[in-house]
């Protein structure tokens, strides 16, 4: 049961990986297909989108460099009276919120005037810059420079500061505009960006430390994200798997990157029912291919089950197990069926031995009736010979037919029935003594024929030749088997013995000799017993031959 | 069929049943939004407009989403505004929006132990109030805009104002109820501010039942101009205090916007409008799955009102460098 078992897994595995292995690998490599495709294209977009926010971004602070500068430049700013800037001042703060605070610093780093958005500047809250390195390197390069971002205690903003140089070519630096700009102001400008669903944009500074991100406690946790030019799949700022795409762009001298993040799933999402259709279709031809497989490992096995269940039955009947826990019924219908169907083929071949004796029995009788029209003594010697070697094998299909297994017969039952049909034959049964000396053996059939004739033969022999003259004499007959397998047949007179072997006389019935003694392998050995007479005797293998050997040498036979 | 057959057949009809529950998910099955339940404590008369807008941005920023707004109109007395606060915890609201002091007083009795997201509009400081732990951090569940820090108040900015606006004034009189915390704190600003830029202030003490015409008997009559607070005292009798300062000729600052559509001559303070755009973006992190306490507490951006028939009134003249930062301006009479 355990081997019907795995052979019913191995056809069923074997018919889904034949039918499912070329779909599977097929879906795979579209899968990896469609995500480099994806994965190419969604990039691309965050790249875009990347670029123009990067854009809009440095706008948004040239601008504001450039506003501040050309206010500073064409207002005469360092020209004018202390309420004048601060008018001038308040009103660049209160323009659109976008600075905290707006501070005019002298050329040489004095704090002069701060304006705040949200609150009055006390006068000895102004600051020295002279030694402060953005004034430091905004006078010294007469460049725009950007600060680090910082946070207002008081409102918990953060700002970006930077310093612009107000000059003209004949005189120089005038002095220097610093301004708070507000991040809630990029802030805001990321969110009004076009984005992709659940892409987030966000900017890093030269240290990259997150200075503005839509959710303004990324940017107050002081957050960094590094390698933004590092393009793929990873792990972003949010802590998710995403998909980073980053440009760059620069404020003053600094480099700052702008990078679009975007959850793998979301930016990866048209990838989602192309994956689920595959997932689907896979386990849709999982799903026939094992049900096909169930169907033909049942059409496979289902018959060589019934085939061991019925061997185990009939072993276990024949053990006299009790069968009637395991299908009594249809192992007993089916045992009924062979035993029915061996004892027809016993019978059918009973019958054709019976038929056969009966036939070869009206051959003889017909052989017997024609010799009596015979008037030549030889010729009708040659039928009376011939229907004795045809009665030989009748009385070998006789016993055949009244065997039990239709495959052997008891020697010495043949011996004893030959003799009794040879000796009626013979002018004078009773001068001539025959003794049997002979064990019950077990002839095969496929041997019986040939073993009879040759001893039919020899018989014949004997009793006409041995003793002629009506000579009284003594005739034994003697087979014994031996634990090889053979038979040693002896066949031994006090007669007159056997002329010399040259002298013989080469007739029919040496013929029939040769050739039966070579149908049973064996050689005929002729001697001459001490108190005179003759002994003929052979042995040979009573096993039954093997019926290819038997075709070879038929076929070896007729050349 | 054997046992291992039926029990991979088994697996094999579960795992379909699951693809086809996740493809048909992954292929676009949508599920329709959840009722999001947003209510509104306000004590205040201008609260309205804050609402409003606040209403509409939110709207607008998430157009898919599907909303209940629980406003019950302004509410004055504390007791009815801690009942509305109850019924609004009975309700299950998702989303709390608070104005004021009061409001905050009433919604955090009411949703005590829970975790409702609040956001406080127009807190002077809401960390010395104790409503939250930090400005950068708020903590809990809790966050919003405030108009005012521990230092410097904007009202010291809008006394500036005042002295750029008329550069004629030198004593300033502030009739205001210095027992309400959120007050005292913007006078202390002011008086810092005004001993800056040498002004003098004279504060008028109003209390809780004071006759209007009392108060204004009051005020001194050699004051250059009239500074108004955000008082809940006071504001009852805010248009009699407009009449008075146009009648004396001299300017009068009021605490918010709607104070210059009254008749008040100038403001330096937020906008309602703008503030509810900026809560409502708020309100939408949080929506988004934000823990409130960690969304910074943010201030509201502050703009000049001008009300030149007002001005006109009283006989200023406005120099153009300050007319220029003018944001919004009102010609509407005092009534």
């Amino acid at each position: 049961m355990k081997r019907m078992g795995r052979l019913r897994t191995r056809i069923t595995f074997s018919f889904i990986v034949a039918a499912v292995g070329p779909i599977g690998l097929l879906s795979v490599f579209m899968g990896l297909m469609g995500y480099q495709v994806e994965l190419r294209q969604a990039l691309e977009n965050q790249q875009i989108a990347c670029s123009h926010a990067g854009a809009r971004i440095a706008d948004f602070f040239r601008s504001t460099e450039e506003r501040l500068r050309s206010f500073g430049v064409y207002s005469n700013f360092h020209k004018r009276t202390s309420d004048e800037r601060w008018l001038l001042l308040s009103r660049l703060v209160g323009d659109d919120n976008g600075f905290e605070t707006i501070a005019w610093i002298s050329a040489v780093g004095k704090e002069e005037l701060r304006v705040s958005r949200l609150e009055f500047v006390r006068p000895r809250e102004l600051k020295d810059y002279a030694q402060e390195e953005e004034y430091l390197r905004a006078v010294n390069t007469g460049n725009v420079v950007y600060g680090t971002l910082t946070f207002n205690e008081r409102s918990g903003e953060p700002y970006l500061s930077v310093v612009v140089p107000i000059k003209s070519q004949s005189e120089g630096i005038h002095g220097l505009l610093r301004a708070e700009i507000r991040m809630k102001i990029v802030w805001d400008l990321l969110r009004t960006l076009p984005t992709s669903p659940g892409e987030i944009l966000f900017v890093l500074d030269k240290s990259n430390t997150v200075i503005a991100h839509p959710y303004s406690s990324v940017v107050l946790s002081a957050m960094q994200f590094f390698e933004p030019e590092r393009s793929g799949v990873r792990r972003g700022i949010s802590g998710e798997i995403c998909v980073i795409a980053a440009s760059h762009f620069f404020l003053g001298n600094d480099e700052y990157h702008l990078v679009s993040e975007r959850p793998w799933g979301q930016a990866l999402e048209s990838l989602l029912p192309i994956a689920g259709f595959i997932a689907v279709s896979m386990l849709a031809a999982i799903a026939l291919a094992v049900f096909l497989a169930a169907l033909q490992g049942n059409g496979l096995v289902r018959p060589l089950e019934k085939l061991a269940d019925f061997a185990v039955s009939l072993g276990s009947s024949a053990k006299g197990a009790d069968t009637d826990s395991y299908g009594s019924y249809e192992t007993s219908v089916l045992a009924d069926s062979i035993i029915r169907m061996f004892s027809q083929k016993n019978l059918l071949l009973g019958e054709l031995n019976h038929r056969l004796k009966n036939n070869l029995q009206i051959i003889a009788g017909l052989i017997a009736l024609k010799s009596d029209d015979v008037r030549d003594a030889g010729d009708r010697e040659s039928f009376l010979r011939m229907r004795d070697r045809i009665n030989a094998m009748a009385i070998v299909h006789d016993l055949v037919y009244r065997s039990e297994d239709l495959s052997s017969i008891d020697g010495k039952e043949l011996l004893e029935k030959l003799v009794g049909m040879v000796r009626p034959s013979l002018e004078g049964e009773s001068r001539i003594a025959v003794r049997f000396d002979v064990e019950s053996v077990s002839i095969p059939i496929e041997k019986a024929i040939a073993f009879c004739l040759l001893i039919n033969e020899f018989l014949i022999n004997a009793l006409e030749h041995a003793f002629p003259d009506s000579r009284r004499g003594n005739l034994r007959i003697a087979a014994k088997g031996t634990e090889a397998g053979m038979l040693a047949v002896e066949i031994t007179d006090d007669g007159i013995g056997m002329p010399e072997s040259g002298a013989r006389k080469k007739g029919l019935g040496s013929v029939v000799i040769a050739s039966l003694s070579g149908q049973l392998r064996t050689r005929i050995e002729y001697a001459v017993p001490p108190g005179g007479g003759s002994a003929i005797s052979f042995i040979f293998s009573t096993t039954p031959t093997d019926a290819s050997l038997v075709r070879r040498t038929e076929r070896s036979g007729n050349g | 069929m054997g046992a291992v057959m039926r029990k991979f057949l088994i697996i094999i009809v579960a795992s379909i049943f699951a693809a086809v529950v996740i493809g048909a998910g992954a292929m676009g099955c949508d599920t329709r939004s959840r009722l999001i339940r947003i209510g509104m404590v306000n004590p205040s008369a201008t609260g309205s407009i804050v609402i409003e807008s606040f209403k509409a941005e939110l709207a607008a920023l998430r157009p898919k989403a599907d909303f209940e707004f629980l406003y019950g109109g302004p509410i004055r007395e504390q007791a009815f505004l801690e009942a509305w606060a109850r019924e609004l915890r009975e309700k299950k609201t998702d989303l709390l929006l608070v104005l004021t002091e009061p409001g905050m007083d009433a919604a955090m009795s009411a949703f005590s132990g829970t975790k409702t997201p609040l956001i406080f509009w127009v807190i002077s400081n809401p960390v010395k109030a104790g409503y939250i732990e930090d400005l950068q951090r708020p903590g809990s569940n809790r966050t919003g805009v405030t108009i005012g820090f521990s230092g410097n108040l904007v009202d010291g900015r809008r006394l500036e104002w005042l002295t750029r606006i008329d550069p004629r004034v030198k004593r300033v009189c502030i009739p205001c109820n210095p027992d309400d915390p959120a007050v005292a704190e913007g006078l202390n600003t002011v008086r810092q501010t005004a001993a800056e830029i040498g002004v003098v202030l004279t504060v008028v003490r109003v209390a809780v039942g004071d006759k209007t015409e009392d108060v204004l008997a009051k005020i001194p009559a050699d004051q250059d101009a009239l500074y108004l607070m955000p008082d809940r005292v006071v504001s009852p009798m805010r248009l009699e205090l407009y009449r008075e300062a146009v009648s004396r000729k001299i300017p009068l600052s009021g605490p918010v916007g709607n104070s210059v559509e009254e008749g008040a001559l100038f403001s330096y303070t937020y906008n309602e409008k703008e503030l509810g755009v900026q809560t409502a973006r708020m309100a939408d992190l949080i929506l988004a799955g934000h823990d409130p306490g960690t969304i910074p507490v943010e201030t509201p951006e502050f703009s000049l009102y001008l009300n030149t028939a007002t001005a006109k009134a009283i006989g200023l003249e406005i120099a153009p460098e300050i007319l220029d930062q003018v944001k919004y301006f009102s010609d509407s009479p005092i009534p």
